[in-house]
């Protein structure tokens, strides 16, 4: 671990910074990156080769897709046509949004989701007399566990599928069973816990005709813009083209960073759109940040300082893989918790690239216990998890306060719900595979 | 009352008035009809008397909204006369009862608003330029039958907040009629180029006030200062028999300012006295003054 004070020391205090707010943490990210460079540490040409495209890539042609398909209208058209099914009944409301979110949060990126689906859920709710809290709250947690599913629906699994080279195919077949029992899991126990707000409305007929109104009123607010048929179709049929190169990744060869950003060019020039206007809406600072991260990490590993951390504590727990599994599943979702999951996931990938040397684990079992705990425990806190944060930042600016502590009675409990089911999911798994 | 019928009841009031205020009480009225037929469909109450019980207390509380939509409670009233709560013996009859009067209350109401249209349309002449206030329905509705029939005329679309504004002009370039956008507080500039004002409203009352969306009442006083033709189109259910305090105008003190905070008192509709309005436009058509006086003790309807 020679000379690796100065690495250790910079990302450390990033990570504080990133923690505690201090400064953006895009900002952060790049500034330790330049310390770094400064100081000699690492050169400019090495710092790029750490920088992982194909991740970088990926986001960047996902937020293109999804951006240009927010702007076709067809996010505003799916929710309004959800909340009319709902017709009203906060039961239904909870329930079918839940479904969206999961499904949504599965396919785009969680923040995306939660930007689409918080407002019209508070309106709705709020416009009802309902408390929109107990329904932010829960697609938040719901968008994190639906998100869990995919390759592309949460960023620790962005990161992992890229860095280790696991398929979307890969993290369906593995992951589709834990999250969807964890998603109803933690339905079931939000309609138990809210159960005297989430009823049925169909008994009182003026609770039926202030819906109509609402329903209304929604459908007013969120159509009132020009819906492309043709714009939307092209961008649905892209969105589909670009799954379908993610599913038959092992067939065709092309990872899904490249088949995001290739479709994402050709969406482009199909759709005729502002591509100015359209760029401004990628978040420059999530790859930045991105980029920075996988610098300052890759600088440790070159130090010795993740081997270190792998031998030293990781490997300490012993070769037992059970216990392997479920420390690696626990100590990632408490970590998620509490710090960002993203610098907590890049750092976590060599550690267990080097516990697996030593001791391998069947079936990539150590990723999906690394991908179930980061995107689970990012459920226990506010800032465990980018959705959670801009879920509560949308609820504030409708005028909806969640404080810390509120957040957390309901995400402590979720996790914790979830992890059980995780936990219970991969011993199973292992237990099958060895 | 209890706190949760109190929040029922206030969650309505507050649709209502923003509903009122984007699409106007003709609109409200047929959507609030609308609303009521899917309500009393999905309502699932096995008991006849606690089914009276439920669209009683509906009803009274759309009676009783801020402002009161005048046609509605009209159309209200000869529903529960028609259906006579108390005569049905069954819950499916009383649905079924309430839906069919319902249904017959909605064609009469959009018969009266088209009469009241077809009337308008003869208010509008060749090189007319018309300034146009308020999203009433009924008077987009008067400009769009003129411009099929072929009438050479132009609108004056008086600009208030965005919502407003967008909905007049987009049903002015739908249809292809001719308008330009003025500030209503520029509306002095322009008022001499102008040979008419088309207003709607949301009652007429019994002491000769007519019920109309803010900023009416200013732009109404300066047309008539300039000797501008106003032209108010109602049918005859919005005709109240109650005075403008019985109306139940909504004021709000609403806090302003940021640097420097000060509260103000707003309030949610204006009030014009009808000796400012030369033409009262009905379903059965020009109104003189005099016969004003039936329309508002509600014999003619």
């Amino acid at each position: 671990m020679e000379g690796a004070l100065i690495p250790i020391i910079v990302f450390l205090v990033v990570y504080l910074a990133i923690t505690f707010e201090f400064v953006n943490k895009a900002v952060a990210a790049i500034l330790g990156t330049a310390v770094l460079l400064v100081m000699g540490i690492v050169d400019e040409h090495t710092a790029v080769e750490l920088i992982d495209s194909e991740t970088i890539m990926l986001l960047l042609g996902m937020m293109i897709i999804v951006s240009l398909l927010r702007k076709s209208g067809f996010f505003s058209l799916i929710s309004v046509k959800i909340a009319e099914m709902t017709k009203g009944s906060p039961v239904k409301i909870l329930v079918l949004f839940s479904i969206i979110t999961a499904i949504m949060s599965a396919f785009l990126d969680n923040v995306t989701t939660v930007l689409i689906i918080i407002p019209i859920i508070i309106e709705l709710t709020r416009g009802m007399g309902l408390d929109p809290k107990v329904f932010v709250i829960s697609q938040a947690l719901i968008s994190n566990i639906g998100g869990t599913a995919t390759l592309i629906g949460d960023p620790p699994n962005i990161i992992i599928g890229s860095k280790v080279g696991l398929t979307f195919n890969q993290f369906i077949i593995n992951l589709f069973i834990p999250v969807s029992i964890a998603f109803i899991a933690v339905l079931a126990y939000i309609w138990f816990i809210n159960r005297d707000v989430i009823k049925p409305i169909d008994k009182s007929v003026t609770k039926l005709f202030s819906v109509q109104l609402l329903l209304e009123k929604i459908r007013f607010e969120f159509l009132n813009i020009n819906i492309d048929k043709k714009f939307m179709t092209k961008a649905l049929v892209c969105l589909a083209i670009v799954i379908l190169m993610f599913v038959t990744q092992t067939v065709t060869g092309i990872t899904p960073g490249v088949s995001a950003v290739l479709i994402a060019m050709v969406l482009f020039v199909i759709a005729k759109t502002d591509v100015d206007e359209i760029l401004e809406e990628v978040e420059w600072s999530t790859l930045m940040f991105f980029a920075g991260l996988f610098i300052l990490v890759g600088v440790l590993e070159e130090h010795g300082v993740i081997e270190w951390i792998a031998h030293n504590v990781f490997m300490k727990i012993g070769d037992n893989p059970y216990i392997v599994v479920m420390t690696i599943l626990w100590v990632s979702g408490i970590a998620s918790g509490f710090l960002d999951n993203i610098p907590f996931t890049i750092t976590m990938i060599p550690i267990i690239q080097l516990m697996l040397e030593s001791n391998p684990v069947p079936n990539n079992i150590l990723w999906w216990a690394l991908s179930l705990g980061a995107c689970f425990g990012g459920n226990i806190t506010m800032i465990g998890a980018s959705a959670n944060i801009v879920s509560v930042g949308i609820a504030k600016k409708h005028g909806v306060k969640i404080s810390f502590l509120e957040f957390m009675k309901s995400g402590v409990v979720v996790s914790f719900i979830s992890m059980v089911i995780a936990s219970i999911y991969l011993l199973i798994y292992l237990r099958l595979s060895l | 009352m209890k706190a949760e019928d109190r929040n029922d009841r206030d969650v309505i009031f507050k649709l209502m008035r923003e509903h009122e205020y984007v699409i106007g009480s003709n609109k409200l009225t047929i959507l609030a009809i609308d609303s009521l037929i899917e309500s009393i469909k999905s309502l699932n109450c096995n008991s006849l008397e606690e089914t009276r019980k439920q669209l009683k207390g509906l009803f009274a509380i759309i009676r009783e909204t801020e402002p009161k939509v005048i046609p509605l409670i009209h159309l209200l009233e000869s529903l529960e006369a028609d259906i006579d709560l108390g005569k049905n013996k069954t819950v499916k009859m009383l649905k079924g009862k309430c839906l069919k009067v319902l249904k017959e209350k909605r064609i009469f109401f959009m018969d009266k608003m088209v009469k009241t249209a077809e009337h308008g349309v003869k208010s509008i002449e060749d090189k007319d330029v018309i300034i146009l206030h308020s999203v009433s329905s009924v008077v987009l509705n008067i400009l769009i039958r003129a411009k099929k029939k072929g009438i050479n005329f132009e609108v004056l679309v008086l600009e208030q907040d965005s919502i407003k504004t967008t909905q007049i002009v987009k049903v002015m370039q739908e249809h292809k009629i001719k308008f330009s956008v003025i500030p209503e507080f520029n509306l002095s500039h322009v008022v001499e180029k102008a040979t008419k004002l088309f207003i709607g409203a949301i009652a007429v009352t019994k002491n000769m006030k007519s019920v109309t969306a803010i900023g009416t009442a200013n732009v109404v006083s300066l047309a008539h200062i300039n000797d501008l033709p106003v032209y108010l189109f109602v049918n005859s259910l919005k005709f109240s028999n109650e005075g403008c305090n019985k109306q139940r105008i909504y004021r709000k003190k609403r806090t302003r300012g940021e640097h420097v905070k000060y509260d103000a008192d707003v309030y949610s509709h204006d009030l014009v006295d009808l000796s400012l309005i030369e033409n009262i436009i009905t379903e059965d058509g020009k109104v003189a003054k005099k016969k004003i006086k039936e329309y508002l003790s509600c014999k003619h309807k």
